[in-house]
């Protein structure tokens, strides 16, 4: 009985993958407007914002956090998650940045991105070979190779710290340099997130995770390889956040024990605050940039708008609130006239109307 | 059923949390065991390890402490967090190490802690960043609080476009952080004197946590919020190499003044002639503090100094300290410029 | 003898041998590890993080998270201290301070269930709202200063004996905690709720109002860890017992509750944190550095829940026993996947059952 109804529910999802495709973009673009409202009213209202240098260094900013966060979204969508991106990003500045510098020539660049994504992906498939072989939730796996990246990063750093001096010129230039007036880090952060879209969206592999995030089990009775694509996510979101790493010491040259201390949930918040979902399935890889991007404007202009340190925190904490919401119920306007019915079945926590009703009834 | 087994199994928590409780009950009024050997073990706690200052530190306490007989452990927590600091302390008191040397993540709430360990009979000396006075025997700073704030405004006075007038920022670290809250509020107070008058501060930026990221954002920020502002005086290594490197990147060396206290290795890229967009910034000696926390800890040990104004007590090269109250330097800052960066050597 | 049987194979019982590993080879090592000093500092310096545990603990079983709790813990921390520096009476800032806590978890319950968004943004925002309020009213400053009840409550001891009263407490409050969960209606609804809400909503739950408690228990809880932190470290600070927050999450999950919701008992909560505990102090006197420590944590983890055969048996034969239960064959239900998505599956497929029924 149970076997049918799975069945029935695979060939429904995949069916309706296209119509999926269609809401993830409806909600990307809930959260465009958003981001287009905050940027209008800060640029009328706040003369320090619309600077170039202001706007570059916000978007440079958001660069390595959303490229990070693009990663943690893959793992993300097949109903998984990576608590170890932060560990990830601060071994991977270390090592990046001391190997590469014994390396001369052209192809020092080329040795330091491939060092960067191959660390990354190495630290990755760590983690999905406890979920595959050692069977752990990867919640668990995640928060115990946080403990252990996190004290592998202070044993390698050798209680000492990678300086600038010791950080190769193209590296510590990369930060600086842009191409076409628009700085490297922004181009890095657009061609990720133009490659990891055309992977989710047109590749065996994408649907694949689409498939695992909907609905696991049934993606393994249609035959989707579980453990093979476990691999492939922990090592993408791995060689992603190695990627930022290698950005990291690019961007602050110094990096001692405390580099990418705090991003893991900086970058988790990015993706869920783009709307993708952490019970899978939902979401693109352009949510969680623009999750990034409207994470960094609004402490951007928080802290232009002079107010105290200590307000700002507080500010900060209600605007992720507020803008959570908003973009949550604009985006559930947007998507009730695709066929509420179908889209509740599948989301059934999602429908306020039976849960009050329910609710209701019980209380009443 | 489901209830019974909950029943079994909290009775072994009840079993299990006895189990450890009960010789506790038994052995009531018995103080810690330690061997007493030949070398005496101390502890040394850093704010977190993994950085550079305080590897040096311990360095300078485990070089000292070889001459004079005393085996200086070193070990703290991962990230800046007071809470876990005091796991450090109770375990050096239960593995019978006789002293504790700590850099205070904040002044309180390790204290209780410190207070029972001296209860304890484990001597406790400060460096870096003091406790409360309950808490320890003496701090040893290192350099003093009055000359870390006249060298930090005489560096920034001497580079303004007029002298010693201007309106500028501190770029501090974490809110709680107890020295750099000491050295910021010297700062505010020695405004008055007539040499600094005619400089004023427009704000004291504290980040959320001591690390780059938080520092270079907050750095932007307050740059925007001041326009006004012709310089920046950062009191901590981590913030000062995230406000050059920021600087550099943007263009904006010219346009403020950078100086603060800074580590040489991450400061020299910016003092060369290709990027010269720091001219100053001080620091004094971690290895020095660490070897002059050793001695002051062998002398407390020996009960020879108790904070007392006037106790004197002898250290390595440095012939004899003399304690001026209950806080002892370990030596004068050391201003950095482009002439000696290079030849810093730690 | 199943019942033997299964108490022997619990999760909480593999814990409890993890536990008494721990303390007889370090004693072996060491010989300070059972010395009443040891054993009474770990156990203060941990009843903090067993409180938010304990809090937090129901809200996982639900399938919600609450990231917001080293917020309320510093915000109703440093109001109480606040109000108590400025010279009102201890039992009245408490019950303050404690008030706000129960605000500060109601808040959070109401954004995530009636506006239906996702628990860790919210609890991620409100988590830099509370303590950014907590910056707002004390700034850098400390205080230090309490008055002599509450720096009792959490630094002296049972009267006669060297159990700190502290830890008494936060083991009564486990006590309470464990009642609620595991003995009244609205205990199995939590895990209604956290196999499937779908379901639980067609079994007549008040699933809202499950959910909204949980959140208001963990900033209660919060709350109390707020006060024992004033008495415990003498010490109101804005921003403080943020490090507590990893371990807390560390100590739920070891306890054997189900990241997704669905699974967990409290006394495993408990024994969790009591093994984090003996583990960190042993290392520790053992001279292991701080990332000695963390990195031992880590492979606990693995260790506790990826390796032993022992547990696999066990979760063989509990699905077996599930299965014969619920007459459902769940022919290849996540044979594949996960620990934690199969056994919440498992409970999804008895609840489903309750449903049909």
């Amino acid at each position: 009985m149970s076997a049918a109804i799975v069945t029935a529910d695979v060939a429904g999802s995949s069916a309706r993958r296209g119509r999926i495709g269609t809401l993830a973009r409806r909600s990307d673009t809930a959260l465009i407007g958003l981001i287009v409202i905050i940027t209008l009213v800060a640029t009328a209202t706040l003369s320090d914002f619309r600077t170039l240098s202001n706007i570059n260094n916000l978007l440079n900013t958001t660069a390595l956090i959303a490229i990070v966060a693009v990663g943690e979204a893959v793992v993300i969508l097949a109903r998984q998650i990576d608590l170890s991106v932060g560990a990830i990003v601060g071994i991977c500045a270390y090592l990046v940045g001391e190997w590469s510098g014994h390396v001369s020539g052209p192809f020092g660049p080329v040795v330091g991105v491939l060092l960067a994504l191959g660390l990354g992906a190495a630290f990755g498939l760590g983690n999905a070979l406890l979920v595959n072989v050692f069977k752990m939730p990867a919640i668990i796996a995640t928060l115990a190779t946080l403990s252990i990246y996190t004290g592998l990063q202070i044993i390698v750093n050798n209680g000492s710290q990678l300086y600038l001096t010791q950080v190769p010129k193209w590296l510590a230039g990369l930060r600086g340099n842009a191409w076409f007036g628009i700085g490297t880090f922004i181009w890095i952060a657009v061609i990720v997130l133009v490659a990891v879209s055309f992977i989710l969206r047109r590749t065996r592999f994408g649907r694949d995770i689409y498939a695992l995030g909907s609905n696991p089990e049934a993606a393994v009775y249609l035959g989707v390889k579980i453990r093979l694509r476990t691999y492939q996510i922990f090592a993408l979101c791995g060689a992603l956040a190695g990627l930022g790493g290698l950005m990291y010491t690019s961007q602050f040259g110094n990096v001692d024990a405390t580099a990418g201390s705090g991003m893991n949930l900086t970058v988790i918040a990015a993706a869920v605050v783009g709307g993708v979902s952490l019970f899978g399935g939902a979401g693109t890889a352009l949510s969680a940039v623009l999750g990034a991007l409207l994470l960094g404007e609004i402490q951007n202009v928080l802290e232009l708008t002079r107010i105290s340190i200590f307000a700002e925190q507080t500010l900060q904490g209600a605007a992720i609130v507020i803008a959570v919401a908003v973009y949550a119920v604009v985006s559930r306007r947007l998507r009730r006239p695709v066929r509420r019915e179908a889209f509740l079945s599948e989301h059934p926590t999602l429908d306020p109307a039976a849960i009050n009703a329910a609710g209701g009834a019980a209380n009443g | 059923m489901k209830q019974r087994s909950i029943f079994m199994k909290s009775a072994m928590t009840l079993a299990l949390a006895s189990a450890t409780l009960i010789p506790v009950g038994l052995m009531a009024g018995s103080g810690p065991a330690g061997a007493a050997g030949k070398t005496v073990k101390v502890f040394m706690i850093p704010k977190f390890t993994g950085i550079a200052p305080f590897t040096d530190a311990a360095n300078g306490c485990k070089t000292e402490g070889k001459k004079i007989g005393l085996k200086c452990l070193y070990g703290g927590p991962t990230t800046g967090s007071a809470t876990d600091q005091v796991n450090f302390i109770n375990n050096a008191v239960s593995a019978g190490d006789k002293g504790i040397l700590i850099s205070n993540d904040d002044a309180a709430t390790t204290n209780p802690a410190l207070v029972k360990a001296e209860k304890h009979g484990v001597k406790v000396v400060t460096f870096d960043s003091d406790a409360l006075r309950t808490g320890r025997s003496i701090y040893v700073e290192g350099t003093s609080t009055a000359s870390i704030a006249t060298t930090e405004l005489d560096m920034l006075g001497s580079q303004m476009a007029t002298p010693y007038s201007g309106s500028f920022i501190i770029l501090s670290a974490q809110a709680t952080d107890s020295n750099q809250v000491q050295w910021n509020a010297q700062v505010k107070a020695d405004l008055s004197m007539p040499k600094y008058s005619k400089m004023t501060l427009a704000a004291i930026i504290n980040p959320p946590s001591d690390s780059a990221a938080d520092a270079t954002s907050s750095l932007q920020a307050a740059i925007a919020a001041n326009p006004g502002i012709s310089g920046i005086i950062s009191p901590t290594t981590v913030a000062i190499a995230a406000a050059a490197q920021y600087l550099t990147t943007n263009n904006l060396c010219k346009k403020y003044v950078l100086t603060g206290l800074g580590d040489p290795n991450q400061m020299a890229p910016f003092m060369t002639t290709a990027n010269n967009c720091v001219h100053s910034f001080a620091l004094w000696n971690f290895t020095q503090e660490g070897t002059v926390a050793a001695c002051a800890m062998k002398y407390v040990l020996a009960g020879k100094l108790t904070g007392k104004k006037g106790q004197t007590f002898k250290c390595g090269r440095v012939k004899e300290v003399v304690l001026p109250g209950q806080t002892v330097s370990a030596g004068a800052a050391v201003v950095y410029t482009s002439a000696n960066v290079k030849s810093a050597g730690f | 003898m199943d019942k033997v049987r299964r108490l022997v194979l619990s999760w909480e019982a593999g814990l409890v041998i993890l536990a008494i590993l721990v303390v007889i080879i370090g004693q072996a090592v060491d010989h300070d590890l059972i010395s009443s000093y040891n054993l009474q500092t770990t156990a203060l310096n941990n009843v903090i993080l067993l409180c938010l545990a304990l809090g937090v603990a129901p809200v996982i079983m639900t399938g919600d998270i609450d990231l917001s709790i080293v917020g309320t813990l510093a915000l109703s921390g440093v109001v109480m201290g606040d109000l108590m520096a400025h010279g009102t009476s201890a039992g009245l800032a408490i019950t303050v301070g404690l008030a706000i806590s129960l605000v500060c978890g109601l808040i959070n319950g109401l954004l995530v269930v009636l506006f239906d968004l996702p628990a860790l943004a919210v609890t991620l925002g409100t988590m830099g709202a509370y303590t950014g309020i907590s910056f707002l009213i004390l700034g850098g400053l400390a205080i230090t200063t309490f008055p002599s009840s509450v720096v009792s409550l959490g630094s002296s001891n049972l009267t006669g004996t060297q159990i700190p009263f502290a830890v008494v407490v936060v083991l009564v409050i486990a006590a309470i905690m464990a009642y609620l969960v595991h003995f009244t209606t609205w205990g199995k609804s939590l895990f209604a709720v956290g196999g499937s809400r779908k379901a639980a909503l067609f079994s007549g739950i008040a699933v809202n109002r499950v959910r909204i408690t949980t959140f208001v228990i963990s900033g209660f809880l919060a709350g109390v860890a707020g006060l024992l932190f004033l008495g415990n470290y003498q010490t109101a600070q804005a921003g403080m017992g943020a490090s507590q927050l990893l371990p807390a999450i560390t100590a739920v999950i070891l306890g054997g509750v189900s990241a997704y919701g669905g699974t967990g008992t409290i006394p495993g909560v408990v024994i969790a944190a009591i093994l984090l505990a003996l583990l960190q102090s042993a290392l520790g006197l053992h001279g292991f550095s701080g990332e000695g420590q963390t990195m031992a944590v880590g492979f606990l983890l693995i260790i506790a829940i990826g390796a032993p055969p022992l547990g696999r048996s066990a979760r063989d034969w509990w699905r077996r026993r599930r299965a014969d239960v619920v007459e459902i064959a769940s022919g290849g239900t996540g044979e594949s996947k996960g620990g934690s998505t199969s056994t919440s599956g498992a409970s999804g497929v008895e609840v489903r059952s309750t449903a049909v029924n």
